[in-house]
């Protein structure tokens, strides 16, 4: 099974996800594990960086709105960066960006 | 009756006979095969192509010449590479004597090493032929009137008896036949349609049918030496064979065996499908490349299509948690088994990728991709996902799976649509995108009375967002009638992709013009925003491209002024 290459970079008030490798049911959990991690308290914001993912599943888009949901909860929003377009072009039709903050 | 895999058991209708059955999981690399033991000789149907299958039929008939020496008898159901592969690759205990027995015209394929009737050029890598000798020419194109015997080291025969079955339509089915002993025969009928060299082999009431039951299927039709002819004519006598009691099993080349009703019913639906497929097109290695590349294209539109349906209900999701209707968010997610698609979806990349590897052949990924294809078809044809989905998302993406599975049949589904007037039709996609929001709203005001319908109309009106709703649009129609020839529903469902493409990458403002040129007619399709083509996804637009093109159409990207633009370019309807 395929695996994701998850980097880590803690900014002053923001946590940083450099993420490696295509999202999809294989490794979703494995995202999923680290934001919810990355995005307990007392980390502020979360972004998400994925200039390195080629694809992403329906299973990536769950975790995201897992991990939105989570952050919403104490005031927080998920940051999306370096968004590939054709997964932006997705995010937004699926209308992911009125929650999810997203940066091409 | 269940048969077993891996297990001798007794053969129903027959006396001192057994079969150990080896049912691989199904695929197109290697065939079933199955075993019988009978008290004068031990028989193989379809020894495979996989090495270790082969070491596993040498390991049990090892055991069973143990308790009694036979001569070994190999039959191919027909002399595809999946069955044929590893006909002389046998490894038996020293003076064991080996007959292979195969149609005639098999034997001619195998012996001439071609790799079309053999279908060796499905795989990658020249597979070798099988270069074994094959001593029992079944059904030879001058049949001899007395039992043709094969001679045995030890001085013993085997008689081969030609008796063709009188059928009460009046049509022969060709027949040959041999002793097993004990009152035992194996029958063999001739069986062509998904080659020449089909035949059908029985022992009691056991009907071995190779690959007579997948004969009509997408990716298998029009294989080298696939006869539409014979195979109907094959089904009508196979059907009649079934009729009578004397046959309660059937076990195919692939898959585990079925009662014979079951195959009887399934024959019968695959007759009405296969009586459509005329003029099917030879599916040889240059057509398998095409449809290999289209495989790639839609699993690019469909992986595409299905994650904008899933992150949608998910959204959905998101703003009924918000609003404290949890019960209500988790029902929405319920609504598709979005799990079971995504999964089907990774599978199927993870072939292409294989195949883009090398270690799956071309044709894996076409079978792949059919039976994604139907699979997916089966999901969203669930009535409760076209109650709550945007209609329009759903249609595409069925249309798209129904196209791809005509084109694996060869069948020309663009032909059967009305041709299009297009300045009517976008038109009514510019109303389509506007109205869909609005129509939504009456429905809401009305529920507010009731708490349930309220959070049904609050579902359906988050479930109904347009991603086309806040766009302003420019449609500048050409004055003459732009009337083309091309199925209006397939011009739709390309253009509303573009459109929504283009405002899932931040166009706002969408400019659309269509003109007519003698021949042709044109859309052009622009935004006051930059928009970068490559967000659509180029196997996306090569589909798009290819659909077009297979009506002499075409589209193109160029860059107008630093921006893209689209150009569909159609074939205009000819005045009569």
């Amino acid at each position: 099974m395929k695996e994701l290459e998850i980097t880590l970079q803690r900014l002053e008030s923001t946590v940083v996800l450099h993420i490696v490798g295509p999202v999809d049911n294989n490794t979703a959990p494995q995202l999923q594990e680290a934001l919810l991690r990355a995005a307990e308290p007392p980390t502020g914001a979360v972004e998400l960086d994925l200039a390195k993912v080629p694809y992403m599943s329906s299973a990536g888009l769950r975790v995201l709105l897992v991990v939105a949901k989570a952050l919403q909860k104490r005031g927080e929003r998920l940051g999306l960066v370096n968004v590939p377009l054709p997964i932006y072009n997705i995010l937004n039709l699926a209308g992911f960006t009125s929650f999810i903050d997203i940066k091409i | 009756m269940k048969i077993e895999a891996n297990v001798w058991q007794k053969v129903p209708g027959a006396t001192a006979v057994e079969i150990f059955p080896i049912i691989p999981k199904a695929n197109c690399v290697s065939s079933n095969c199955y075993i019988f033991s009978a008290p004068d000789a031990l028989v193989v149907v379809d020894p495979g192509a996989r090495p270790e299958q082969t070491r596993q039929i040498s390991r049990v008939l090892t055991d069973a010449l143990a308790l009694s020496q036979r001569p070994i008898l190999v039959f191919l159901s027909h002399c595809h590479q999946d069955h044929s592969q590893e006909a002389g690759g046998l490894e038996l205990p020293a003076g064991i004597e080996i007959k292979r027995f195969a149609h005639q015209v098999g034997v001619e394929a195998m012996k001439h090493r071609d790799p079309n009737l053999t279908v060796a050029y499905l795989y990658p890598g020249n597979p070798g032929i099988c270069t074994a000798r094959f001593e029992g020419i079944l059904f030879p194109s001058s049949p001899a009137s007395e039992p043709r015997a094969l001679e045995l080291a030890d001085g013993g025969r085997i008689e081969l008896h030609t008796e063709p079955i009188a059928m009460p339509d009046g049509a022969t089915l060709q027949r040959q036949w041999l002793h097993l002993g004990d009152g035992n025969r194996l029958e063999i009928y001739h069986t062509p349609g998904h080659s020449p060299c089909s035949l059908s082999l029985r022992v009691g009431s056991m009907l071995m049918l190779g690959d007579l039951p997948f004969a009509a299927n997408p990716g298998v039709c029009g294989l080298d030496g696939w006869n539409h002819a014979d195979l109907l004519q094959t089904l009508r006598k196979v059907d009649w064979l079934l009729e009578t009691p004397d046959i309660t099993v059937c076990c195919p080349g692939h898959g585990y065996c079925v009662s014979a009703q079951s195959m009887r019913e399934k024959l019968r639906l695959m007759e009405a499908e296969a009586s459509n497929l005329t003029n099917v097109p030879l599916l040889d290695a240059e057509r398998i490349s095409v449809l290999k590349i289209y495989v790639d294209e839609l699993l690019e539109e469909t992986a595409a299509l299905f994650t904008i349906f899933s992150g949608r209900l998910y959204t959905v999701s998101y703003y009924l948690s918000l609003l404290e209707e949890d019960s209500a968010a988790s029902r929405v997610l319920a609504t598709l088994d979005i799990d079971r698609i995504d999964s089907i979806l990774s599978d199927f990349r993870r072939i292409a990728e294989m195949f883009n590897n090398s270690a799956v052949p071309e044709w894996t990924v076409v079978l792949k991709g059919v039976q994604v294809a139907s699979s997916l078809q089966q999901v969203l044809s669930a009535e409760h996902v076209q109650q709550l989905l945007d209609f329009s998302l759903v249609d595409r993406a069925q249309r798209r799976l129904e196209d791809f599975l005509s084109v694996v049949r060869g069948l020309q589904f663009l032909q059967t649509e009305q041709p299009g007037a297009v300045n009517e039709l976008i038109a009514q996609i510019l109303v389509r995108a506007k109205s869909a929001h609005l129509g939504e709203s009456t429905d809401f005001m009305k529920a507010a009375e009731d708490e349930q319908s309220f959070v049904e109309a609050l579902t359906r009106r988050l479930a109904a967002h347009s991603p086309l709703r806040d766009i302003e649009f420019e449609f500048a129609p050409a004055t003459q009638e732009a009337n083309a020839n091309i199925g209006a529903e397939r011009l739709d469902d390309i253009l509303t992709n573009l459109i929504e493409g283009m405002a899932g990458i931040g166009a706002k403002h969408i400019r659309i013009v269509t003109e007519v040129s003698p021949g042709h007619v044109a859309i052009r399709l622009s935004s006051r925003e930059r928009i970068n083509p490559a967000a659509f996804g180029r196997r996306r637009l090569d589909l798009y491209h290819r659909t077009l093109g297979w009506l002499g159409g075409s589209l193109e990207c160029s860059q107008q002024a630093g921006n893209a633009e689209l150009l569909i370019r159609l074939p205009a309807l000819q005045a009569v």
